[in-house]
């Protein structure tokens, strides 16, 4: 019998030979350390969603508290609300590449309000709303890189803000709209606003002062309309012009009240080549 | 002993199809590839936090390694520190869109140490530090400050090393000076100064310049206290060789520039001559 034992036990053990191997402890040696990241250490920053910014009666998302935010998503518009509103200071808003899509009925796309102070908002798209695709009464504001079409005006600001690299098409009245003193508007691209054709909106329209309105693209602001407007209704003086092209607009192509620093007007009237070598005009074709 | 034999035959010849019929070793060939990514090759820069960056008795935060950093959320000062330290070379900060905000007893938003050099804050908010102090402080060389907005500090971005930027930077209603350039060799370019020098300090400035051979190019300045300066470069030996071109300043009437000699400055435009620019000088500085 013992002989039996024997022949079984190696018989297994030449067969299954893990099975004389120890396995070693089970019990983990310890906590997870440090050499791991959080999900939220990986993308710290806070979505934009019902459920770390919910909406009120007002707005279908709310920013209430300081942060750096940004979309996971496209976001589309409910009727008789704004998409996002900012209502405080120290915000950073990524729209990560996404839209906020208005729908008929909706209100601005993303308000800011004046109690805020240094808010950015940047890189994506905000499209056909009702109202405004943003409007905003904040001071150190930064818009940029952004694309904002089809909506009632395109990007209206009524406080100190940078308007930079922004893409604004398609509105209905006023592509950009700049209502406060001191504001840059760098570089931005804007076609075929005014589509309503309004004779007081175009494509850039400024009311305030002090602003600099610098190496803007402007075409076709509606028949009726301007491609960069300076008004003096709200004393908006001292506004700095320099190094745009108009187009599509005629005599209409600039409107500038007294007082502002202009640079000279280049136009295809005088020959395709120019002879201008003045580095701050503005064109017009 | 026949039984034995038997019972062995059995075993070994009844197992012996398991063997004959071998599913593979189930022994890994390998360690897992290369089709996934780590959370830490996702994100492998280091987070700014206690656990990562922890701080001492003058600053929250401290980063005393070369390296990658980021925000992962608001930084909110404390009284008597400074909010975040960089004693180290080759450091880049990201505040990725957070915001680092300084309750009125605190030091510095940000301070770069001296004896390092190589550093790069960018992207995101600065605010409301001692109205003694600065949103950044930087003795270090070789600096980069980038797409940032600095508000309501003693001074917005004060740097005293040699070699640096300041590049596309918001530097806004700070009590004092937006941008305080103590060292040498720097670019200051496309920032926008608004509402700076609140106190209004008869030689506060957005843009403050007491050195030499640094370039002040397509700056946009406005209203920098009554008594204020626009864009001052200081009028003390040594302080030559800047360029200053293409800046916009508006506000402060006859103080919107202020450039000792041995400057290499563009010409003035005013809106005083006309509405209509007829200076082509394309380095012209504009004042209105």
């Amino acid at each position: 019998m013992k002989q039996l034992s024997l022949i079984v036990f190696l018989t297994f053990g030449v067969l299954y030979p893990s099975c004389l191997l120890a396995q070693g402890s089970l019990t983990p040696p310890g906590a997870p350390g440090t050499t791991m990241l959080a999900l939220s250490q990986v993308e710290p920053r806070t979505p934009v969603d019902a459920i770390h910014t919910p909406g009120d009666s007002q707005a279908e998302f709310v920013i209430s508290n300081s942060g750096s935010y940004y979309l996971t998503t496209n976001i589309t518009g409910v009727s008789g609300k704004d998409g996002i509103d900012i209502e405080t200071n120290n915000v950073t808003l990524d729209l990560n590449g996404f839209t906020l899509q208005g729908v008929s009925g909706t209100e601005e796309g993303i308000q800011i309000f004046s109690v805020c102070t240094n808010v950015v908002v940047h890189n994506g798209m905000i499209n056909d709303w009702s109202g405004d695709g943003i409007f905003s009464t904040a001071n150190n504001v930064i818009f940029e890189q952004l694309i904002v079409s089809g909506n009632d005006f395109g990007l209206a600001a009524q406080g100190a803000s940078v308007i930079r690299y922004c893409t604004v098409s398609g509105n209905t009245g006023v592509g950009i709209a700049d209502e406060a003193n001191d504001c840059l508007i760098l570089g931005n691209a804007c076609s075929g606003n005014n589509s309503g054709n309004n004779t007081q909106n175009g494509g850039i329209i400024v009311l305030g002062a002090n602003d600099r309105i610098i190496d803007n693209h402007v075409t076709g602001s509606g028949l009726a309309g301007y491609g960069i407007e300076i008004e003096a209704v709200l004393g908006g003086t001292n506004n700095m012009i320099v190094g745009n092209t108009v187009e599509g607009n005629g005599t209409r192509d600039y409107f500038f009240s007294t007082a502002q620093v202009v640079g000279p007007l280049i136009t295809n009237a005088i020959s395709g080549i120019i002879t201008n070598s003045n580095p701050w005009a503005n064109f017009q074709f | 002993m026949k039984v034995s034999i038997f019972i062995a035959a059995v075993l070994v010849f009844g197992l012996q199809p398991l063997a004959a019929h071998a599913q593979g070793s189930l022994t890994p060939s390998g360690p897992p590839g290369a089709t996934m990514l780590t959370l830490s090759q996702v994100e492998p820069r280091t987070p700014v936090d206690a656990v990562h960056t922890p701080g001492n008795s003058t600053t929250q935060f401290l980063i005393t390694s070369p390296g990658s950093y980021y925000l992962t959320t608001n930084v909110v000062g404390t009284n008597s520190e400074q909010g975040i330290e960089i004693s180290a070379n080759n450091v880049t900060l990201d505040l990725n869109g957070f915001s680092v905000v300084g309750p009125a007893n605190a030091y510095n938003g940000i301070l770069i140490s001296s004896g390092f050099s190589n550093s790069v804050v960018r992207n995101g908010i600065i605010s409301g530090w001692n109205t003694f102090d600065a949103g950044i402080f930087s003795q270090a060389n070789n600096v980069v400050f980038d797409n940032l907005t600095v508000s309501s500090t003693c001074h917005g971005i004060e740097s005293f090393g040699i070699g640096g930027v300041v590049r596309n930077c918001s530097a806004c209603n700070n009590y004092n000076y937006g941008i305080y350039i103590v060292g040498t060799n720097y670019w200051i370019t496309g920032n926008n100064c608004v509402g700076n020098n609140t106190v209004n300090e008869p030689n506060g400035a957005a843009i403050y310049i007491s050195s030499a051979n640094s370039r002040i190019e397509g700056n946009y300045v406005s209203g920098s206290g009554p008594a204020g300066y626009g864009i001052f470069i200081n009028n003390i030996a040594g302080n030559t060789n800047n360029v200053a071109i293409r800046n916009a300043v508006q506000g402060n009437s006859a103080n919107d520039y202020f450039f000792n000699t041995s400057q290499i400055v563009g010409p003035l435009i005013t809106n005083t001559v006309s509405g209509i620019i007829t200076n082509s000088n394309p380095w012209a500085n504009f004042a209105f």
